[in-house]
């Protein structure tokens, strides 16, 4: 059963030059007790998708269509009391674990505290044992509960960001670039942690990154997003044995070591597109190695690849041919003639 | 380069309202004579009859005060004052605290920090009371009243004109004029002084306000030039003859005027600031 | 922390030294004389002679000053008022806790309400309750203070009968010691000049506080703290205000500095019997020892707060490492 289930999805900011569809018509469901990545440039609309299920958009943002279930009910509609009833309690989040994440004012345990007490009714005292055992939980000392946001280190915060999204037994975790600020050291230990907790504890998450090479890691399942629309949709381990779509392709040839035959690192030149005045056809067609003049007027449609696999390309049957030619360099070089 | 900076100028709504007010007040303070109806001083008689208290109506558009004088043209006169006072003051304080705040962030050292540990006591130093008591003991005078606050009021000056000396000194081209073998005095007045003019002219605005303020309130107290008729001195007058209680119309409109007067200039010097410093025109 | 602050009271005794001689030859230099207040001239030379003995001021200028200096800092002795007859200070006492009274009143009034106000402007940032907060502010900032106190008067002691007019209690009220400052009396006479001072003083709390609040609506932990489910009304002062208070908290110290030396003219209009208005008395009866004192311990209280407020600063911000 899809514990989450967003259904059409789309997602307008309203900009000085128009208006801007950061997420157009996007379809997918988390199971309960599975992670599901999502990943992405800036500005595929991953974060867009994230802020749209926590109604953290900002003032100019709006869903302008689609469902958002969760648990079977459309949440996309809720009013502040009935959204505060869901917030922290089912969906919960893991934010960057750079310093402001934490209000730089309150020491660490208060932060704990408060959403224990405020959204979960504890008393001051459980709340407290909790905040301890989380703490246990994350392997930080208990004397570190009383440490300002500064008087950490980025493991340290991104290690209490995670005890404080567990603390409420949240149907749901949202991670959004856990590991972004940290150096490489320290986001291998915090991925494996992250990865060690949700198999432990059957944490169902969205796991939001750039980065495809640590979704390996801890998600069970992948969607990768570009320009506001999934381009492929499977089981991790379908997508790096057997990505369908280019862009896909393109992503996983930039991840040092993955595929062996290749003579060094490819990453896709270009940049995604204007979001306001979107061109016909493919999104991804303008920095596309294979693109056809079909690609460049007709957008392509979800199709299935095999029951758990999806991708947006026209071309899923020649899949095993782009693979191939994707290994190499000058494919993508060519481009820039 | 300037002049599209005074199209900017030009352009905010509010500080184009703030020219309007201001230039209207410089006009009414130029031709008060013609513009006042009495002389601000004559007691008005009607067959003989001291016209005192007399409401605002068509004859006495603000009223009169307890000694039957016309406050309309009492406040029309008392323009001059405060344009004069504002205006004057701004200028010493500027030339005065440009001058400190270039000498100390240039030279540095030992003139830099005997400069600014002044500057440190004179913010110790409370304002009013200050004025208050220097006005008394140089005997009230306009002059004097621009005196005491020039004295104390170029302390902001030197500040901000150090602080930004301190960076300009920084750039490249200032070392090139160095090696060229321009002296200190060229440098300071040709090189680092155009650039901060327009901060001058932000801090000047602010001054213009602050002065007129300043008279206002000194007046208020008694120790005005009593020579001069000024919004500060109406407003003492009316309070010691308990207009506050009677005659409303005698405490309203020099305190408005003094109002109008210091949102224009307030309008001005935010119009100015935006127009230089371009990271506060987006957004906020 | 100690010796941070050892160091800002030393810096802050320094600069009260430094005050305490300008203001003594500011006195004596200038040329208005001092003397002719309390000296009638229709007196014998002689007599005149004697009075002016008695006050000390036969001795030379330098002696008087060395003098002046050992009783202010030995005794605590600012010499005696020429138009009350009797030693300045216990003229002073009353009037330095008045003044206190009524300037803190007026700028925790000013701070309290412009924070706030300021932080709900940036929260609901393009709203007509912003645009009018900003208008009341500039009015009250442009009016002069004792203006705004007349228009006050006007309207509620007067028009209204809401406020006595003027004084710090009523006549024939009994209370003795610190019962003084806690009657609903004393509170009675103390709004209205409290809140046409604290008016003066709102704009730049209010305006510094919406800039701060502005960046930080941005800051993620204000997303996070959506995300718990917080309250708004927890979000927007627990989180986002607390963090946004620094920048205006630290205007506090000038801001208190000047509130005290334009207490002045609101002890003026209220007749509120603080240092402020001994200061326009006795500048007006060339009582210069008053006056002086007057001046100095104005001058005192606003370097305290400027020290007090440097702790604060401390306080509010646990990043600030002395």
């Amino acid at each position: 059963m899809a514990l989450l289930k967003v259904e059409n999805l789309s997602t307008e900011y309203d900009t000085l030059e128009g208006t801007l569809k950061a997420v157009d018509d996007v379809s997918f469901e988390v199971k309960k007790g599975e992670a599901l990545g999502v990943v992405g440039e800036s500005g595929c609309g991953k974060s867009t998708v994230m802020k749209s299920i926590l109604q953290l958009l900002p003032r100019n943002g709006r869903i302008s269509s689609g469902k958002i279930l969760y648990k079977n009910k459309d949440i996309t509609g809720y009013n502040n009391k009935q959204l505060r009833e869901i917030r922290w309690k089912e969906i919960s989040m893991i934010s960057q674990g750079a310093m402001n994440s934490f209000n730089p004012v309150y020491n660490i345990g208060k932060q704990l505290i408060e959403v224990m007490i405020v959204q979960g009714n504890y008393s001051e005292k459980e709340a407290r044992d909790r905040a301890i055992e989380l703490f246990e939980i994350v392997g930080l000392d208990k004397k570190r509960l009383n440490d300002y946001p500064h008087q950490m280190s980025g493991g340290m915060r991104q290690r209490s960001m995670i005890a404080m999204s567990l603390a409420l037994d949240p149907g749901l975790i949202i991670a959004d670039e856990p590991t972004t600020a940290l150096d490489v050291v320290m986001q291998d230990r915090i991925l494996g942690k992250i990865s060690e907790l949700q198999k432990k504890m059957e944490l169902s998450m969205l796991f939001v990154t750039h980065d495809i090479s640590i979704i390996a890691e801890v998600c069970q399942r992948l969607m990768v997003m570009y320009s506001g629309k999934i381009a492929e949709i499977s089981t991790t381990h379908n997508i790096f044995k057997k990505p369908y779509h280019p862009y896909t392709m393109g992503l996983i040839n930039a991840i040092p070591t993955v595929v062996e035959d290749i003579d060094h690192l490819v990453s896709i030149p270009g940049y995604p597109p204007n979001l306001i005045n979107v061109l016909k056809g493919c999104r991804f067609a303008p920095r596309c190695p294979f693109a056809t003049s079909k690609c460049r007027v007709e957008s392509p449609e979800m199709k299935l690849v095999n029951e758990n696999h999806r991708a947006a390309c026209h071309y899923i049957e020649k899949a095993d041919e782009f693979r191939e030619k994707s290994h190499r360099t000058e494919t993508w070089e060519g481009l820039l003639v | 380069m300037k002049s599209k900076k005074i199209n900017l100028l030009f352009n905010d709504p509010l500080a184009v309202a703030g020219i309007i007010i201001l230039t209207i007040f410089i006009i009414i303070a130029i031709f008060a004579p013609q513009i006042a109806p009495y002389d601000p001083n004559e007691i008005i008689r009607v067959d003989g009859k001291i016209q005192r208290l007399q409401r605002p109506s068509g004859e006495f558009i603000f009223g009169t005060t307890y000694m039957g004088r016309d406050i309309f043209s009492q406040v029309v006169i008392g323009s001059r004052i405060a344009l004069r006072v504002g205006l004057l003051a701004a200028i010493f304080v500027a030339i005065i605290g440009t001058a400190v705040g270039l000498v100390s962030g240039y030279y540095g050292g030992w003139i830099d920090t005997i400069a600014m540990r002044f500057v440190d006591i004179l913010y110790g130093i409370p304002f009013i009371p200050f004025v208050i008591i220097l006005v008394s003991l140089l005997k009230p005078s306009i002059w004097n009243i621009i005196l005491a606050v020039s004295i104390l009021t170029w302390r902001t000056v030197a500040r901000i004109v150090r602080s930004q000396v301190l960076s300009i000194i920084q750039r490249p081209y200032i070392k090139a004029a160095r090696v060229a073998g321009a002296s200190d005095f060229r440098i300071m007045v040709f090189h680092i002084l155009p650039n901060i003019l327009p901060l001058i002219f932000v801090e000047m605005s602010f001054i213009v306000g602050w002065a007129i303020i300043s008279e206002a309130s000194v007046s208020f107290v008694g120790f005005g030039d009593p020579r001069v008729v000024s919004w500060g001195k109406i407003l003492h007058t009316a309070f010691n003859n308990g207009a506050v209680r009677v005659a409303p119309w005698w405490v309203a409109p020099p305190g408005f005027a003094i109002v109008l007067l210091v949102i224009s200039v307030f309008l001005i010097s935010r119009g100015i600031e935006q127009a230089i410093n371009p990271r506060l025109r987006d957004g906020r | 922390m100690l010796i941070f602050l050892g160091k800002r009271l030393i810096q802050a005794l320094i600069a009260l030294f430094i005050l305490i001689t300008i203001v003594f030859f500011m006195f004596r230099l200038l040329p208005a004389d001092p003397t002719a207040a309390m000296v009638d001239a229709s007196l014998s030379p002689e007599t005149q002679m004697q009075i002016k003995a008695s006050f000390g001021l036969d001795q030379p200028l330098y002696k008087q000053y060395f003098i002046y200096l050992k009783n202010i800092i030995l005794h605590g002795d600012f010499g005696m008022s020429f138009f009350y007859r009797e030693s300045v200070i216990s003229v002073l006492a009353s009037r330095i806790l008045n003044t206190i009274i009524l300037g803190t009143t007026a700028i925790i009034f000013a701070y309290s309400l412009g924070l706030i106000l300021g932080a709900l402007m940036a929260w609901y940032r393009g709203s007509l309750f912003e645009m009018s907060s900003i208008i009341v502010g500039l009015f009250f900032k442009a009016a002069p203070q004792f203006w705004t106190g007349m228009i006050f008067l006007m309207i509620f002691s007067y028009g209204l009968g809401w406020f006595p007019y003027s004084g710090i209690r009523e006549a024939g009220y009994e209370a003795s010691g610190i019962m003084k400052y806690f009657s609903m009396d004393f509170l009675h006479h103390l709004i209205l000049p409290a809140t046409v001072t604290g008016l003066y003083y709102l704009a730049q709390p209010m305006l510094l506080m919406r800039n701060a609040m502005l960046e930080i609506t941005n800051e993620p932990f204000i997303e996070l703290a959506f995300a718990k489910g917080l309250p708004e009304r927890r979000i927007i002062f627990y989180h986002a205000a607390r963090n946004a208070l620094l920048p205006a908290t630290t205007t506090l110290a000038t801001k208190m500095g000047q509130l005290i030396g334009g207490i002045v003219l609101i002890e003026y209009v209220f007749s509120w019997p603080g240092l402020g208005r001994e200061i326009v008395m006795a500048a007006s009866r060339y009582d210069y020892p008053l006056a002086q004192a007057s001046f100095l311990l104005i001058a005192f209280v606003v370097m305290f707060y400027n020290v007090l407020a440097d702790l604060l600063y401390g306080f509010l911000d646990p990043r600030i490492v002395y």
